[in-house]
């Protein structure tokens, strides 16, 4: 782990706008730990210490890094540095051993996922994990709720008690669907689309849950290039509208593109955040990752 | 024709609607949110001891024919209310030892292994429900207040099946075209989408456990007190395996196709075999029974896994965009637009 002098211990107000340029290494878990370093209203997300091993293996020990609202926060780094476990943390599917998770000023560490996703930070999966026995609608209508309509009791009343609220979801996925432009799948089976059209079908049922922050774990693996310029043009789009999203990618070019800022992990700990442009300069980054190209 | 053949063919019948309620139960828990459920015949099993007990007099009344605790005398409908019951509380301890940090292969081991253990159970503790001889006499609704012949206190006991069956298809239609039964799907589709959309998986399943076990129980109240006696032997579990075949063959997904599936397995493959001339040793006819039974649970799992009648695609159109004729509510709507 790098320790550089001054960055130990950040004050609050004073992380809020230099995070991005500073390049912050791992901050002290200890003071990360300390309540008494507030939120600055600027982040969303902020990751401390946060550390899990399967087994004897650390796959992540100490993370540390923010995710400020309104960016896309890329993860890079090579494979085995921990990027999807550090997702998997977040959203609850696999518990820290220590660390914390602030999100929005709420402690969220150590949740189950549908605790995380209730407080509003929605993720995809490595693999598009969509329900394939579902048309493309019912999946989005899936991401929209939970609500009243949802209930065993509602089920068993009158269709009357939930056809309402069922129709101005309908109309909501409908808009969906037209904003991605993919009315025409509308009512396939999700089991019957490519790849990267199961990615669009996650990214808009995750939107129909109108998350505040949005984990995406490789969101163009396995997709066509076209496509994956499809994809990226819809998250530029999100992020312009003001959506915070936290990013695993390996595909240089589309982080360079949508990411700022980026934060580079290795061997399970953070090395580096910081701009791509920044990145591509840092001999640690350059090393562990990047390689020869870089500089 | 002759009231012989009326006779069977009201208990047939009855029969049918019995397979039909449980057979629905299965499907909101297997073929909607994709439980294995091996221990499907227990929640059945469960409901017939309930209805039995609640309306057997108490043990001592007797003499010493049969042992078994409880015994409240309870008149109709009271024995198929507490079957109900017990089909839906049986849900929840079940629900909590087999489905939580399971995986769905390991599941559908340890609701084996609970049917097991609930048969071992129910043959070895002789004071709790007569052990593997099982209780008898149990007394049949209404039977004290209505004199009639056997052929037409069938056709009632067949009236108060359909009535059953008619319930048991609102639940299980309601449940089915219902948001709820939309996430329900989605559980079946991917638990860990579920979760990361904010619900949790495992009361989803929990909730669907207990509406199926109610229908199960229903079924196993009705079918006690259709014949009267009820024994370990009866809720074997290879009779799990027999709703299974059923809903795989009919369509799991479809309240038709479980109906269709309640039909042709259960009463065509079972009841037919008994009308073939005896051939083998005694008792092969009833045991080749299940191996045509297997057979076909095999071949339509490797041919035509989704049944003769598949689980309906739920087409949505846009609001406002519906297809003209489709109700009447629609045409009207349609008609007073005016032409566009």
């Amino acid at each position: 782990m790098t320790e550089e002098p001054g960055v130990a211990a950040v004050p609050a107000v004073a992380h809020a706008a230099a995070t991005a340029q500073d390049p912050a290494s791992a901050h002290d878990p200890a003071t990360a730990h300390d309540p008494a370093t507030a939120q600055d209203p600027d982040t969303l997300l902020q990751v401390a210490g946060l550390a899990c091993h399967f087994g004897g293996v650390h796959a992540v020990q100490d993370a540390t890094f923010v995710v400020r609202r309104g960016t896309i926060t890329g993860l890079i780094g090579p494979n085995g540095a921990g990027k999807s476990t550090v997702i998997n943390l977040i959203s609850g599917r696999i518990r820290p051993l220590k660390g914390s998770v602030l999100f929005d000023g709420v402690q969220i560490a150590g949740q189950r996922p549908h605790e995380v996703a209730r407080h509003g930070i929605v993720r995809t999966f490595q693999q598009a994990n969509v329900f394939g026995g579902l048309t493309v609608l019912e999946n989005l209508l899936v991401g929209a709720g939970p609500w009243r309509g949802e209930r065993l009791t509602t089920a068993l009343g009158r269709k009357r008690a939930w056809s309402g609220t069922e129709r101005e979801l309908v109309e909501r996925a409908w808009e969906v669907l037209d904003r991605f432009g993919l009315t025409d799948i509308a009512n396939s089976y999700a089991a019957a689309l490519s790849g990267g059209q199961r990615r669009l079908v996650e990214l808009m049922r995750a939107l129909m849950a109108g998350p505040k922050l949005l984990l995406l774990d490789e969101p163009m693996a396995g997709v066509s290039p076209p496509l994956a310029v499809t994809i990226a043009q819809r998250l530029e789009e999100l992020r312009d509208a003001g959506m915070t999203m936290l990013m695993v990618e390996h595909e240089l070019r589309l982080v360079e593109r949508l990411c700022d800022p980026v934060v580079v992990m290795a061997q399970g700990t953070v090395l580096a955040e910081g701009s791509m442009t920044e990145l591509r300069s840092n001999p640690e980054v350059i090393d562990a990752y990047l390689g020869g190209g870089g500089g | 024709m002759s009231a012989g053949l009326l006779y069977y063919l009201s208990g047939l019948a009855i029969l049918l609607g019995i397979n039909l309620i449980a057979i629905w139960g299965l499907d909101l828990q297997f073929g909607l949110a994709g439980i294995n459920n091996f221990a499907y015949v227990v929640f059945q099993a469960a409901g017939g001891y309930a209805a039995a007990l609640v309306a057997l007099k108490p043990a001592s009344a007797y003499g010493s024919f049969e042992t078994y605790v409880g015994g409240f005398n309870l008149p109709f409908p009271l024995p198929l209310i507490a079957a109900t019951l017990t089909g839906a509380l049986l849900a929840v301890p079940i629900g909590l030892i087999a489905m939580r940090r399971l995986r769905a292969d390991y599941q559908a081991m340890a609701m084996l292994v609970l049917s097991l253990i609930a048969t071992g159970v129910a043959s070895a503790q002789t004071g709790l429900v007569n052990g593997p001889t099982g209780l008898a006499l149990i007394p049949r609704p209404l039977t004290g207040t209505l004199a009639v012949s056997p052929l037409g206190y069938n056709w009632i006991f067949l009236g108060l099946t359909a009535v059953c069956c008619a319930l048991s298809w609102w639940v299980a239609r309601g449940i089915s075209r219902s948001p709820f039964g939309r996430l329900l799907r989605a559980v079946r589709e991917s638990e860990s989408a579920v979760a990361a959309l904010g619900r949790n998986p495992d009361m989803l399943r929990m909730r669907v456990l207990i509406a199926g076990g109610a229908l199960a129980g229903l079924s196993g109240g009705l079918l006690v007190e259709y014949v009267t006696a009820w024994g370990p032997a009866s809720w074997l579990y290879p009779e799990t395996f027999l709703f299974f075949t059923a809903l795989i063959v009919g369509g799991k997904g479809n309240l038709a196709g479980g109906a269709l599936g309640a039909l042709l397995v259960p009463i065509v493959i079972i009841e037919a075999t008994r009308h073939l001339p005896a051939f083998g040793y005694p008792g092969l006819i009833d045991s080749l029974d299940w191996v045509v039974i297997g057979a076909c649970l095999l071949v339509f799992l490797w041919f035509r896994p989704n049944g003769l009648l598949p689980e309906r695609k739920r087409v949505l159109s846009r609001p406002g965009d519906e297809p003209a004729g489709r109700s009447v509510r629609a045409a009207v709507a349609a008609w007073r637009a005016g032409p566009r």
